[in-house]
């Protein structure tokens, strides 16, 4: 202000010296005129000093000005000549393209708001987060070319013992050469494909793991020499847990006898009751206590979780037992596994799924078969022609090289019963082949069986979770009561206001790697921190998606009513000072000339 | 000053010429000296500077044979007079002392000393010779070059040459990293005898013998040394043995196992050596002739020509046949064994031998219906012995092939067919017995007969194939055609005139292999009709003997097979059954505990876990260290079988167990490689699903459900 108040002061007495020297001056001529250039002259030097501003509202009203905020991944052609502003945060953006104003955040955008009509996002993109400091800011999203890389991917993260490993996804290649994807591990390629040259496609790979506990695998992409891809896999092996098993059989025979043996050399703690003459069962108990296995009541039943029993043993049950089957099966989830050895009409509660169509003329057929989840076929097997007809309530196991289905699961309330035809399987046994007789009764036991306990269950939000990011964890189980620890930092959960079982945590790790989740010193979940590098192309989508669910979604910002609430001093170009003093002074300097 | 002028000149032409020869020939005897010494240096493996020395031989000796420092002055003169015509024969004049010259000479001399300076200081003829030496030593030059890049192209691709044992191939190894007290090391490498290679010496630790081969090391060290030992797959301790100055150090092994091995000095360890070993192979036996079956049918020379390549990597000793004749057929068999051995001696113990051997069956005393088995036995220096499958030769029995077994009690049979086939060749015998007592004519007809009936026997079958009738049955038809009721009847008349061949229903009526056989047994009827009809029925006879036997083969097709099929025991059905009093009968209660087989891997699948949360970690706690020694010891063994393989690892499990951080990316990649290799894959095994906590809320909406 104080400066303000000189220069008027010092104008106003320069302007009273000239006046009066102009007054003074013998030669009279214009007079009036040269003391207004004087005044002029000098008023418009001290506007040049001064900073002249003047309250406008239409002006701003007026402001139609669009905004580019340039992203990764943005393409040159795409900039216009009519964008007032080019905005960036990325420097490399702005070493490749000098015009650009590089903003040290997304919040300086919205401090030019004033001045934007709308916002042009080029470029893939921004993340959540980033998105939300725009918030005040019209903004439009023009999505580019999906970019090159792999666009989905999914793996257990969870395997079993001797589950094979599956990775499927969808690969893009936008190069002229076809790439080779590679899954990698233990340093050792496992298995590979090929994806063509300027395609996309889907791809597969599986691998059977050899190991247990938690471990990483690489997924490779290779175009001719080079590495264009490598991205971790991590997964963790769970060792196989037993399981207990109840056997009926309404005669002795080698089935049940094979797989008996198979189990209980496995650790597996096996009870067999089968019916031996009238009134006479034989009883066996492998890796457990003796039980009484000559009636079969709810109590028993519960100590199992699994029972396997051939159609005839299971119909000539007792009113009794069979009522305490059925209870066991359809409220605790007992697991019952029906080898169907009779084709007697006789119905049964756990038959009324399973249609089956005999081929009366054919005997037995050698075929091979084809289990759910498994690529490769078996070994051949005897197969009697009984065939199981597929309903949209069963899941279907076991097929033959015809399609037929030979093996098939339903649900039965809480529990799942498992229907087969198959009645000679232990003939892989007796031929050596025990890798497709464990694959096919793993399956069957393993679909049927009755569902562990609940644990406590940690599952990862985030697609990728990576360093430097934020990560969130949701717990589902009984209320915490000890602290949850990572990496030596405790964390606070936040319980889910709709499912009240659920807690998440938000944390952001600072090392690539498994992290362990900690509750009251014990490990609780395991779970693995990305590279930054890691799964670039799949960033880079969920960026793409975000920001244009962020534009489909944003509320209307309306220009126009913003801008009338804003009253904006517009400062007045010093340029037509310069040139107002220009014309004074040269009037005085041509007058004095004339003069002479 | 001209007088002195031309002397001058003559003197200077003696010099150049003297030059030029002596240039001549050292280039002559260093062309020759190059070529030799190459020739020496890469044939005989003679020093190069052998070549020096001949050099200064040769040269010596062509200077003394050339004398080029004799060429005088006369000597010149007269070459000057020969090429200069213009001199007029009379150079010589320069030479003579002036005053001795009269009026005609001393006008004469000063002609010449005028045409002496247009004489060239440096005639062409001097370098002429010189020139040719050149070249010839240049040629000599590009000959020992090509001779030194094919010398050092054969040195690279390895194989030996004259007596040069030092293994040259070892150079384009990689060095290995020995202990620093180390100075040289020698290890001689005495192949056992069998292999009929010699000693050879290396100075790199890692060793690749033959079995049973006796290794030599002898280690010299820089200072004195206390002790020193090698050490065998990580067990085995050899000591050293040092003379006087504890400076060089032997030790000797007979190799029989792979495996690898350390040198240890004053209880310093190295690194690890390789031992490879390489397995003396098995003689490789290869029968070109006979098949695996030969059959010999009436009439084939019997027989048998065996032809056989026998190989192996070190050398054969010995091959032989073994046979077995069998006579008699049911229970009267009799079984006679004989040896053979090839015409060919295998004192020279090569690599390969091409065998052949007849073997003259009757003189085995075989009969029709016999059978010979053999197979050749072959055994190399190493006493290493191979032999083949069985083969199998029989001889055609035609009294079993006339029989009538089989046919009386085979159902599905065409008797009458077979017996006119059979009584063919019946016949045909009998006629050649009774050829000498019968006139030519008569055995003309009778061999003519049997060519109609072998052709009608060939029509009947010929029908089963939907073949045309040849003889036709025309005179029927018209008849047919003539009756007065069928007149008009266009059924009638189309069948009598018109061909029907290609019968739909016969096309279907055989199955394909039995028509195609049907075919082939046609054949050779034809083929014994033609012999009949040209009155040879010797020579017919073998065509109907095949016709016979390929009929008896269909017949024994048509014989079907029965599967074998899985078989599950009905249940009881204890209403119809088991109705005796078993209230005394005690029901079996077994119990047992079976355990399940330990992990033999559980080690290195903990020591996976561990090299996983070392990338990340970059430290090792002392249980982790444990597990990895624990893997350590189990890849050891299988290193001691396999060291190609594993051994890279184990020294890469070294580098991470003796590291306190820092830990190579590359030696944790080496060491999951080889875990990798080991483990077995995963059992499958059942496993109950886990569902996820819900606290209830799953059953108490099945439980409002079911209400």
């Amino acid at each position: 202000m104080n400066w303000i108040i000189s220069v008027i002061i010092i104008s106003s007495i320069l302007a009273l010296i000239s006046i009066w020297l102009e007054y003074r001056r013998s030669n009279r001529r214009y007079l009036v005129w040269r003391i207004l250039a004087c005044i002029i002259a000098i008023g418009a030097l001290a506007c040049l000093v001064l900073p002249i501003t003047y309250q406008s509202q239409t002006q701003i009203m007026k402001g139609d000005n669009n905004a580019v905020l340039l992203t990764e991944g943005y393409t040159k052609d795409s900039i216009s000549n009519n964008y007032k502003f080019i905005f960036t945060t990325d420097k490399a953006i702005k070493e490749a393209y000098p015009k650009a104003v590089l903003l040290s955040g997304l919040e300086e955008v919205a401090q030019h708001r004033s001045a934007i009509k709308n916002l042009y996002i080029l470029g893939y993109g921004l993340s959540t987060d980033e998105l939300k400091t725009l918030s005040h800011v019209a903004t439009t999203y023009t999505a580019p070319k999906i970019p090159a890389g792999i666009q989905t991917i999914d793996w257990q993260g969870k395997l079993k013992a001797g589950e094979q490993l599956q990775v499927q996804g969808r690969f893009n290649n936008t190069a002229s050469k076809s790439v080779k994807l590679v899954l990698k591990g233990l340093n050792t390629g496992l298995d590979s494909v090929n994806i063509a040259a300027n395609q996309t496609a889907d791809f597969e790979l599986a691998t059977h793991t050899k190991s247990t506990g938690r471990q990483t695998f690489n997924l490779i992409g290779i175009s001719g020499s080079d590495t264009i891809t490598n991205e971790t896999l991590p997964f963790i092996i769970e060792p196989a847990k037993p399981v207990k098993v109840l056997m009926l059989s309404a005669a002795p025979n080698f089935e049940t006898n094979f797989l008996k043996n198979w189990l209980s050399s496995n650790g597996y703690a096996v009870a067999a009751r089968a019916v031996i003459s009238k009134d006479k069962i034989s009883q066996d108990f492998v890796n457990m206590n003796k039980l009484p296995l000559d009636r079969l009541t709810s109590n028993l039943l519960a100590q199992f979780d699994a029972v396997i029993g051939d159609l005839s043993a299971l119909k000539t049950l007792g009113g009794p037992e069979s009522a305490a089957l059925k209870q066991q099966v359809t409220l605790n989830g007992l697991g019952v596994i029906v080898r169907a050895d009779s084709a007697d009409k006789n119905a049964s509660w756990l038959q009324q799924d399973f249609a089956i169509t005999t081929v009366a003329a054919k005997g037995q057929l050698t075929t091979a078969l084809r289990l759910q989840n498994q690529q490769a076929k078996t070994a051949v097997l005897n197969v009697d022609p009984s065939y199981i007809n597929s309903r949209s309530n069963t899941q279907n196991l076991v097929y033959d090289t015809q399609n037929h289905i030979l093996a098939s699961s339903a649900m039965a309330g809480a529990g799942r019963i498992a229907f087969t035809t198959l009645n000679h399987t232990y003939t892989w046994m007796l031929a050596g082949n025990g890798k497709d007789y464990s694959a096919l009764w793993s399956l069957l036991i393993g679909k049927a069986v009755r569902k562990a306990a609940p644990m406590a269950n940690w599952q990862i939000a985030s697609a990728t979770p990576s360093v430097s990011e934020s990560v969130k964890l949701e717990y589902q189980g009984t209320a915490l009561t000890s602290s949850i620890t990572i990496d030596q930092s405790v964390l606070a959960p936040q319980q889910n206001r709709f499912v009240p079982y659920s807690w998440s945590v938000t944390y952001w790790p600072n090392q690539i790697g498994w992290q362990q989740v900690r509750t009251g010193g014990n490990t609780s979940a395991l779970w693995y921190t990305y590279a930054k590098s890691n799964w670039n192309s799949l960033k880079i989508l969920k960026k793409i998606a975000d920001t244009k669910n962020y534009i489909e979604n944003q509320p209307k910002i309306n220009s126009v009513t913003k801008q009338i609430q804003q009253t904006a001093k517009v400062e007045v170009p010093k340029f037509y000072f310069y040139l107002i003093l220009l014309i004074a002074c040269s009037f005085l300097w041509i007058e004095r000339k004339l003069a002479i | 000053m001209t007088e002195q002028g031309g002397l001058h000149k003559i003197k200077q032409l003696q010099q150049r010429w003297i030059g030029y020869q002596l240039l001549a020939d050292v280039l002559l005897s260093a062309a020759i000296a190059v070529l030799l010494g190459s020739v020496l240096h890469v044939l005989g493996g003679w020093p190069s500077w052998w070549a020096l020395l001949l050099f200064v031989l040769i040269w010596g000796a062509l200077s003394v044979i050339r004398r080029p420092w004799q060429i005088t002055l006369q000597t010149v003169c007269s070459f000057l007079n020969i090429f200069y015509p213009e001199l007029e024969e009379s150079a010589e004049l320069i030479l003579k002392p002036k005053q001795n010259l009269n009026l005609l000479e001393s006008l004469q001399r000063s002609k010449v000393e005028q045409a002496l300076q247009h004489v060239p200081a440096q005639p062409q003829q001097f370098a002429k010779r010189a020139k040719i030496m050149s070249l010839l030593f240049i040629l000599a030059i590009a000959v020992s070059f090509a001779l030194f890049k094919i010398n050092w192209q054969r040195h690279t691709i390895g194989s030996y040459f004259g007596k040069a044992n030092k293994i040259s191939t070892n150079k384009n190894l990689p060095p290995e990293k020995v202990l620093p007290q180390i100075k040289d090391i020698n290890v001689k490498i005495t192949a056992p005898a069998y292999t009929g290679k010699g000693t050879r010496e290396q100075d790199r630790f890692t060793i690749e013998a033959e079995e049973g081969a006796s290794v030599n090391w002898q280690i010299k060290t820089n200072i004195a040394v206390k002790q020193a030992w090698l050490i065998f797959n990580e067990h085995e301790k050899l000591t050293l043995n040092s003379e006087g100055d504890h400076t060089i150090w032997r030790a000797q092994k007979i190799i029989t196992k792979p495996g690898f091995y350390q040198v240890s000095i004053d209880g310093q360890i190295s690194e690890l050596y390789q031992i490879q070993v390489i397995k003396d192979a098995l003689p490789v036996i290869r029968i070109k002739s006979p098949k695996q079956y030969t059959h010999i049918d009436a009439g084939e020379a019997p027989r048998v020509t065996i032809n056989t390549t026998v190989t192996d990597n070190y050398g054969i000793s010995d091959a032989r046949i073994f046979a077995t004749v069998a006579k008699g057929s049911g229970e009267a068999v009799k079984f006679k064994e004989y040896q053979f051995a090839f015409s060919q001696s295998f004192g020279q113990h090569n690599r390969q031998y091409n065998l052949q051997k007849v073997l003259d069956l009757p003189k085995l005393n075989m009969e029709p219906g016999d059978e010979l088995y053999f197979y050749i036995q072959a055994q190399d220096n190493h006493q290493q012995k191979t032999r083949t499958d069985v083969l199998i030769v029989s001889i055609q029995d035609t009294a079993q092939l006339l029989s009538m077994d089989g046919l009386v009690a085979a159902a599905n049979i065409k008797p009458e067919y077979f017996r006119s086939e059979r009584q063919i060749i019946l016949d045909t015998e009998k006629l050649l017995k009774d050829k000498d007592s019968l006139s030519t004519t008569d055995f003309k007809n009778r061999c003519n007969d049997l060519g109609m009936d072998q052709k009608l026997l060939r029509l009947r079958y010929g029908k089963f194939l939907g073949e045309e009738d040849e003889i036709g049955t025309e005179s029927e038809g018209n008849e047919e055609v003539g009756k007065a009721e069928n007149f008009g009847d266009a059924k009638v008349v189309m069948d009598a005139y018109t061909d029907k061949h290609d019968n739909a229903e016969d096309a279907t009526f055989l199955e394909p292999t039995v028509k195609a056989q049907l075919k082939a047994t046609l054949t050779e009827m034809w083929k014994a009709e033609l012999h009949l009809r040209m009155y040879k029925p010797q020579e017919a006879l073998p065509f109907e003997y095949k016709a016979l036997r390929l009929l008896k083969d269909l017949q024994q097709k048509s014989r079907s097979y029965v599967a074998k099929t899985a078989y599950n025991p009905p249940p009881l059905k204890p209403e119809k059954r088991l109705s005796g009093d078993l209230s005394k009968i005690v029901q079996p209660v077994n119990q047992q505990e079976v355990k399940a087989a330990a992990d033999r891997y559980a080690n290195l699948k903990k020591a996976v876990t561990v090299l996983e949360q070392l990338k990340y970690t970059q430290q090792l706690n002392f249980a982790d260290k444990r597990t990895l020694q624990l893997a350590s010891q189990q890849l050891t063994s299988q290193a001691s079988a396999q060291p190609g393989t594993y051994l890279p690892a184990i020294s890469a499990m070294r580098h991470i167990l003796s590291a306190t951080q820092k830990f190579n990316p590359t030696d944790i990649a080496a060491v999951e490689k080889a875990i990798q290799k080991t483990l077995p894959n995963s059992k499958t095994m059942p496993s109950p699903a886990t569902p996820t906590a819900d606290m209830g809320l799953a059953q108490r909406y099945f439980k409002n459900l079911n209400r």
